[in-house]
């Protein structure tokens, strides 16, 4: 719909500098080993623990050239597709309104059956998974929707021996949150889909770090062959090293439409001048 | 939800931030919510409530929207100076927009 009078803006997002860093922490899989992330420790306060990801690989996850950017599959990205079947439930998974914020069925062993530590989603029924992917997916940006696979990817590799819960339309602060055994909330993921540029980007960066309290990931569905590494950069080059470091616990998981990583960033990395 | 609902002014060319619509099971948007899950009610922000009657002031006369985070001509919008927003991008904090009102 046309809105009567908006017409382009007077560039106020657009930096004044020309301090576009070279290099920033990226990763192509979009899925953190076990124990990466924001994880909190069952509260707000951001884990002392967190470093920053190196832009290196260092962390077992090649870097956007080691891969080209555009692996088609990283942790995560190689699971069944659940299909469209409409399995809404009433049994939890989902914090709803005034709703007590249940808990989906959950194995109770978090470990496979070769002893590796098991994804939170895969313990969950198959019903449960289905009514997660459709809750976000039916939440999300009406006009350039969360696809089932990045849907899934959101909910899957979530901190060991936690069970993904989904916010829904009723429920302010973040999308999906992995809860442990106490009811402790461990991570936060926020789920937003632009198909804009990078003023899009930036108000959702801007609001979506507030719903995750500064600690925790927002995983970011764009366009195919989007350049987000150039929305880091200029993201970044807008601050100094003290406001980046009030995002020590952020980091930004891009997937394209067709499921394909384009990278993961803790936005705290200042990289090296080019 | 990953939408945001933004208070816009067009000819202003400026914004503020609404916050997560948060919806009835019939679909109706019974409130806005901007923050986190503990954060308090909008109307408990006292900088957000101030902002809101202020921005009200400032666009007396003007057709004002609430608009989502969504659609072709957000691109645009989302480049108006928004109301509360980090100053780095352009934006007025609060305590700029307030600093002496005493609205």
């Amino acid at each position: 719909m046309e809105m009567a009078g908006i017409d382009a803006p007077d560039a106020p997002n657009t930096p004044s500098n020309d301090r576009t860093p070279a290099l920033v922490g990226a990763h192509a899989g979009d899925s953190p080993p076990a124990g990466h992330g924001s994880s909190g420790s069952g509260t707000d306060t951001p884990s002392p623990g967190h470093a920053p990801q190196s832009g290196s690989g260092a962390d077992g996850y090649p870097t956007p050239e080691q891969t080209g950017s555009r692996t088609p599959d990283g942790p995560g990205g190689d699971v069944p597709h659940l299909d469209g079947n409409d399995a809404h439930g009433t049994d939890g998974g989902t914090l709803d309104g005034d709703r007590t914020p249940d808990t989906p069925d959950r194995d109770s062993a978090s470990q496979g059956p070769d002893g590796t530590t098991r994804d939170p989603f895969e313990s969950l029924d198959p019903e449960t998974q289905q009514r997660l992917v459709d809750d976000l997916v039916a939440d999300s940006n009406p006009e350039f929707p969360l696809t089932r696979d990045n849907a899934e990817a959101v909910l899957r590799d979530g901190p060991p021996g936690t069970t993904p819960q989904s916010a829904g339309e009723g429920v302010q602060g973040a999308d999906v949150k992995f809860v442990d055994d106490n009811g402790d909330v461990v991570l936060r993921r926020e789920n937003k889909s632009i198909s804009g540029g990078y003023n899009s980007f930036n108000s959702a960066i801007d609001k979506a770090k507030d719903q995750i309290d500064y600690n925790g990931e927002v995983w970011i569905q764009v366009r195919p062959c989007t350049e987000v590494d150039s929305w880091i950069h200029r993201w970044q080059g807008t601050r100094t090293d003290a406001r980046l470091g009030e995002y020590t616990n952020v980091d930004v998981v891009f997937r394209d439409t067709n499921g394909n990583p384009l990278g993961r960033y803790n936005l705290v990395e200042r990289p090296p001048p080019r | 939800m990953s939408i945001y609902a933004y208070l816009v002014c067009p000819s202003r060319k400026l914004m503020l931030g609404l916050g997560k619509p948060l919806r009835e099971p019939d679909g109706k948007i019974r409130q806005f919510a901007a923050g986190s899950e503990s954060a308090p009610s909008n109307s408990e922000q006292s900088d957000l409530t101030k902002a809101l009657w202020k921005f009200l002031a400032d666009t007396t006369g003007e057709a004002l929207y609430v608009k989502f985070d969504y659609g072709e001509e957000f691109e645009t919008i989302a480049g108006y100076p928004e109301i509360g927003g980090d100053a780095e991008d352009g934006n007025i904090p609060f305590e700029d927009y307030l600093r002496g009102w005493s609205g």
